[in-house]
């Protein structure tokens, strides 16, 4: 799996590519955590080149979550392909996650509450 | 029918090994994409399972996944070398929504059209079948 990182304003955007399973999960969690201890606590995640998902990566995005709302910060998702979209929906976990259709939705929301 | 067997040691790396050898296999059978990613996802739990529940990462036990393609369906069987309890499967209970683990079994469940766990008598560990009909994808169940 790849991240790529860019910085919209005060917001972290990274690109996810490949799979998001066990072992890429755990990489991606240190990723966030070293980001977070910067003080950067605005995280949106680009899932549009996640070909796979499983279990254990979807646990590695609730712990980020929970990881994120510690440091009172915010995370949303975007461009889930439809597959990706099928996992989020069978585990129910479409209901916690803010999740756009696009990159650029989600970024209009962040401008709309001042970040 | 058309069988395959892999056999894979018990560490981290093994995971992306096993789902490339897997996706390639189903690819060259002519599986479709939507079928192909339902098994990924079923058959890479059952291995992550093994992998942590089964053999513990203990990089001296095998996992195994035999996957047959017939004309009616795909079947695949994970079996590991682990001391896995299988009545804790049983009594498993649905993860809450914050849980960050827990999810591996009901999303197998909910994706396969048929899963079998028992004991396997020959390496002692626990074998998980699946069967994926290429009748009919399974309707999700929001």
């Amino acid at each position: 799996m790849e991240f790529n990182r860019t910085d919209e304003g005060n917001v972290v955007v990274i690109s996810l590519s490949g799979r998001l399973d066990l072992g890429n999960g755990g990489k991606l969690k240190e990723e966030i955590k070293n980001i977070l201890t910067s003080g950067r606590t605005s995280f949106h995640l680009n899932l549009g080149n996640v070909e796979f998902v499983n279990s254990s990566g979807l646990g590695a995005l609730v712990s980020i979550m929970k990881e994120i709302r510690i440091h009172r910060g915010r995370l949303t998702l975007s461009d889930l392909v439809d597959y990706v979209q099928e996992i989020f929906d069978i585990t129910q976990l479409s209901h916690i996650f803010e999740i756009f259709n696009t990159e650029e939705e989600a970024l209009r929301s962040y401008q709309a509450i001042g970040v | 029918m058309d069988t395959r067997v892999f056999r894979y040691r018990s560490c981290l790396e093994s995971e992306a090994q096993m789902h490339n050898d897997l996706k390639l296999l189903l690819a060259r059978r002519g599986i479709p994409n939507n079928m192909q990613n339902n098994i990924l996802v079923v058959v890479s739990e059952a291995f992550t399972n093994a992998l942590i529940h089964g053999n513990k990462y203990d990089s001296d036990k095998f996992i195994e996944l035999s996957i047959a393609v017939n004309p009616e369906a795909v079947t695949a069987d994970i079996t590991d070398e682990g001391t896995g309890d299988l009545s804790a499967l049983h009594l498993r209970k649905p993860p809450e929504l914050f849980e960050e683990n827990g999810r591996g079994v009901d999303l197998m469940e909910s994706i396969a059209d048929a899963i079998e766990i028992k004991r396997c008598g020959r390496t002692g560990g626990l074998q998980v079948s699946m069967t994926f009909e290429k009748s009919r994808t399974k309707k999700v169940e929001k």
